[in-house]
C-alpha cells in the first residue's frame, strides 16, 4: 500500500532572480515499510525531494500525500505538527543539541510531544540501548565520536515513533565501520518496527543495503529499481 | 526541559554572558545607589527640617504664617497646650514667641527671626542644643542671653560673649530694641537657617517687646512621623479656630520633593533599563545568529514557534535577572556599609548646606523597592527578547540547517 504518493510535484527555487527547477513533475509512490535510497548526482533534487516529503519545504505545484495527509495543502503551522508526529529526521551533520546530553537529545522530541517524564526517560534509555550507547547516555555531543553522535541522532529520530524516517546523507561523515553499524541499526528498526526509511545518499554502502533505489536526474525520476524484483 | 535548555544556553558563551551580566549588574547597582543616595538625602533633609525649623506640627493664629504680624498671638495658650498634650502620639511641645526684626552688631546688620523660647521645652522639641558649636544652651548666667547661627555670627563678626542688638516692632507698632549677649553659636545643616534665626528666652522677649505674655507659635514633636496624619487630623478638629499645619504644609517644596522621589527613582531606573535593553537585545541576537542551524534543527523536529520564542524569552530573562540580582546584592552590601559609615560629601558642603542637606549622606532604600525593580527588569527582558525571538521563529528550517 502506497503511503507516500506524489503527483507531478514541482519545486522551483529563485536563485538570485534566476528560477531553478529542483523537481520537475515527479510522480512517485513509496510503500509502507520500504527501505529506500534516493540517489543521483549533486543538484539532481534528492535533498529537495526529501525536504518536501518531510514537510520542511513547500511545493511549487503538484500534489503530495504522506500517510493520510495532503502535504501540498498544509499551512506552515500544520507542517510543524505533522513533522513532530510523523517524521523522524537524520541529518548528515548529526545536528544534536550541544547543550543537552545524549539521553536529553533523545528525550527532547518526546518533550515536544508532551510525553510524560517517566515515559520519556524510559523510552530514551531503551532507544540508546538499542543503538549501543547505554553507557554514554549522560555524555554531551562534544564528548561523542561522529558515529556515536549519528547513532544518538537515529535514536532521536525514532523517539517520536514516526511513520517515516528521512535520512539525508546519514553516513557521509562516518568511517566504514560506523556507517555499517548505523545501517545495521536502521535495517533492524525497519524490520522490527516496519517504519518507512528513505535515504538521500551518494554512499554506495547505503545503496547496497537499500531494497529500493530511486535515481533522480535533473529533478526527475530516472530509474526506480526494487531489488527483490531483479533478484 | 526548555527551562534547562535556556539556562544552559545562557552559559554557552561565558565571556559574552559575563560582559552583559556585568553591564546589567552595574547599571542596576548605579541606578539603585543613586536612588538610595537621593532617598537618604531627602530623609535627612526632612529630619533636619523637623528638628530645627518646622517640628512635626506647628500651631499658629490664622494668618500668622503668611504675614508674621506681631499681634496675631494665640489666645489662652495654656488651654491650647493642654489640648495638644492630651492627644496620643504627641511627644513634646515648645511654646514660642516669634518676631521679625533687624539684628545689629558694631560691624554689620541683617534681618532675622527672633524666637522666644523656654530652653527646657525647646530642648525636647528641636535639636538646636545639639547643634551648638560654641558656648552653651542658656546655661550661663547672663542677662538677655541669645543663641545665633554660625553664619550669622560670621556676618555680624561676633562670638560668644559679644553683644548684639535686635530691633523689632512691639505691640504698639513702635520699634523696640533689645541688647542681647551671645551665649551660644549653632551650626545646622542649613546655612539659610543659620543666617537668619536667633533664639532668646521667652521672658526676655516678652519684657523687651512688651508682648504681655502672648505667644505666636506652638511647635509639636510626635513620637513618630508615621503618626503625622492622625495627630494632624485630631488637632485640626480640636483647634478649629487655629492654624494647625504639618511640616508638609509648612514646607510644601520639601513635601513635593519627598513625595515625587519614588516616581523619580523609577523613571531613573527605567532610563537605565532602556539603555540596557539595547545591550541585552544585541547579546541575544548574537546568541540567535550563532545557532541558526540548531534553531533550524529544532524547527525541523517539530518545535513550534511559540516554544522557540519562549526559549529565547527565558534565556533573556535569566540573563537579565542574574545581572539584576547581582546589582541588587551589590546595592544591599553597599548600603549596609555606607548606611553606617555615611558618604562624606564635604567637598561640596557649601552647595549641600544651601539646600539644607548634611555633608554626610546615609544612603537608604526601602526593601519594597527591590521587587519593583526586579519586575521592571523582567519587563525589560521581555522587551529585549522580542526582536531576537522574532528573528528565530522566522527562520526557514531548510535554509537554517544548511547554515554553518
Amino acid at each position: 500500500m502506497a503511503v507516500i504518493m506524489s503527483e507531478k510535484i514541482c519545486k522551483t527555487y529563485n536563485d538570485g532572480g534566476v528560477p531553478v527547477k529542483a523537481l520537475k513533475d515527479v510522480d512517485m509512490e513509496i510503500e509502507d515499510g520500504e527501505f529506500t535510497a534516493i540517489v543521483g548526482p549533486s543538484g539532481s533534487g534528492k535533498t529537495t525531494l526529501l525536504n518536501v516529503i518531510g514537510g520542511l519545504d513547500t511545493l511549487t505545484s503538484g500534489k503530495l500525500r504522506v500517510g493520510d495527509k495532503e502535504i501540498s495543502e498544509m499551512t506552515p503551522n500544520d507542517l510543524i505538527e505533522f513533522r513532530l508526529n510523523n517524521i523522524g529526521f537524520v541529518f548528515q551533520a548529526y545536528n544534536l543539541i550541544p547543550v543537552l546530553t545524549a539521553i536529553e537529545n533523545v528525550e527532547f522530541i518526546m518533550l515536544l510531544q508532551k510525553v510524560s517524564k517517566e515515559e520519556r526517560r524510559g523510552r530514551a534509555r531503551e532507544l540508546l540501548k538499542s543503538v549501543g550507547l547505554e553507557d554514554m547516555i549522560n555524555r554531551k555531543p562534544i564528548e561523542l565520536s561522529g558515529g556515536q553522535q549519528q547513532r544518538v541522532a537515529v535514536a532521536r529520530a525514532l523517539a517520536s515513533r514516526p511513520r517515516f524516517v528521512l535520512a539525508d546523507e546519514p553516513t557521509a561523515n562516518l568511517d566504514t565501520a560506523s556507517a555499517e553499524n548505523l545501517l545495521d541499526i536502521m535495517e533492524r528498526m525497519n524490520d522490527e518496527h516496519k517504519m518507512t526509511f528513505i535515504f538521500s545518499t551518494h554512499d554506495q554502502r547505503v545503496v547496497r543495503r537499500a531494497r529500493r533505489v530511486i535515481t533522480l536526474k535533473d529533478g526527475q525520476v530516472d530509474t526506480d529499481e526494487r531489488k527483490g524484483e531483479n533478484g | 526541559m526548555i527551562w534547562s535548555i535556556a539556562w544552559r544556553n545562557v552559559w554557552r558563551n561565558k565571556k559574552r554572558s559575563a560582559i552583559i551580566l556585568t553591564a546589567v549588574a552595574f547599571g542596576i547597582w548605579a541606578g539603585l545607589m543613586s536612588n538610595a543616595i537621593m532617598l537618604g538625602a531627602s530623609r535627612q533633609m526632612v529630619k533636619s527640617a523637623i528638628e530645627t525649623r518646622t517640628s512635626h506640627i506647628q500651631v499658629h493664629r490664622e494668618g500668622f504664617r503668611d504675614h508674621h504680624e506681631i499681634d496675631l498671638m494665640i489666645q489662652e495658650p495654656d488651654s491650647v497646650t493642654s489640648v495638644i498634650k492630651s492627644i496620643e502620639g504627641v511627644k513634646a511641645i515648645s511654646v514660642r514667641s516669634v518676631l521679625t526684626g533687624m539684628c545689629r552688631s558694631p560691624e554689620s546688620g541683617t534681618g532675622v527671626t527672633l524666637f522666644g523660647i523656654k530652653p527646657e521645652d525647646e530642648a525636647r522639641v528641636s535639636a538646636i542644643e545639639d547643634k551648638l558649636v560654641d558656648g552653651s544652651f542658656f546655661k550661663d548666667e547672663y542677662r538677655n542671653p541669645i543663641i545665633v547661627g554660625d553664619d550669622l555670627a560670621k556676618k555680624l563678626d561676633v562670638g560668644v560673649g559679644n553683644k548684639i542688638v535686635v530691633n523689632a516692632q512691639d505691640l504698639e507698632g513702635s520699634i523696640a530694641g533689645g541688647a542681647f549677649r551671645v551665649v551660644g553659636i549653632f551650626n545646622t545643616v542649613s546655612s539659610e537657617f543659620d543666617k537668619s534665626n536667633v533664639f532668646a528666652l521667652r521672658n526676655d522677649i516678652d519684657e523687651i517687646y512688651e508682648l504681655g505674655g502672648g505667644v505666636h507659635e506652638i511647635a509639636v514633636i510626635l513620637n513618630s512621623n508615621d503618626m503625622l496624619k492622625t495627630v494632624d487630623e485630631k488637632l485640626k478638629n480640636s483647634l478649629s479656630n487655629l492654624d494647625v499645619a504639618t511640616w508638609e504644609e509648612i514646607e510644601p517644596q520639601m513635601s513635593i520633593l519627598t513625595g515625587t522621589q519614588k516616581q523619580m527613582s523609577y523613571i531613573f531606573i527605567g532610563i537605565i533599563l532602556l539603555a540596557l535593553v539595547f545591550g541585552i537585545t544585541n547579546t541575544m541576537l548574537m546568541g540567535v545568529l550563532e545557532r541558526i542551524r540548531e534553531l533550524g534543527v529544532v524547527l525541523s523536529l517539530g518545535m513550534n514557534h511559540f516554544r522557540i520564542f519562549y526559549m529565547i524569552l527565558l534565556e533573556t530573562i535569566f540573563l537579565s535577572i542574574i545581572g539584576a540580582g547581582g546589582g541588587m546584592l551589590a546595592t544591599v552590601g553597599t548600603i549596609a556599609v555606607a548606611g553606617k559609615t555615611g558618604i562624606d560629601l564635604s567637598i561640596v558642603s557649601a552647595g549641600l548646606e544651601a539646600f539644607g542637606m548634611s555633608t554626610m549622606l546615609y544612603p537608604y532604600l526601602p526593601a519594597g523597592e527591590y521587587p519593583v525593580v526586579a519586575l521592571m527588569v523582567v519587563v525589560t527582558a521581555v522587551v529585549a527578547s522580542i526582536y531576537p525571538g522574532i528573528k528565530a521563529i522566522r527562520l526557514n528550517p531548510v535554509e537554517a540547517i544548511r547554515t554553518y
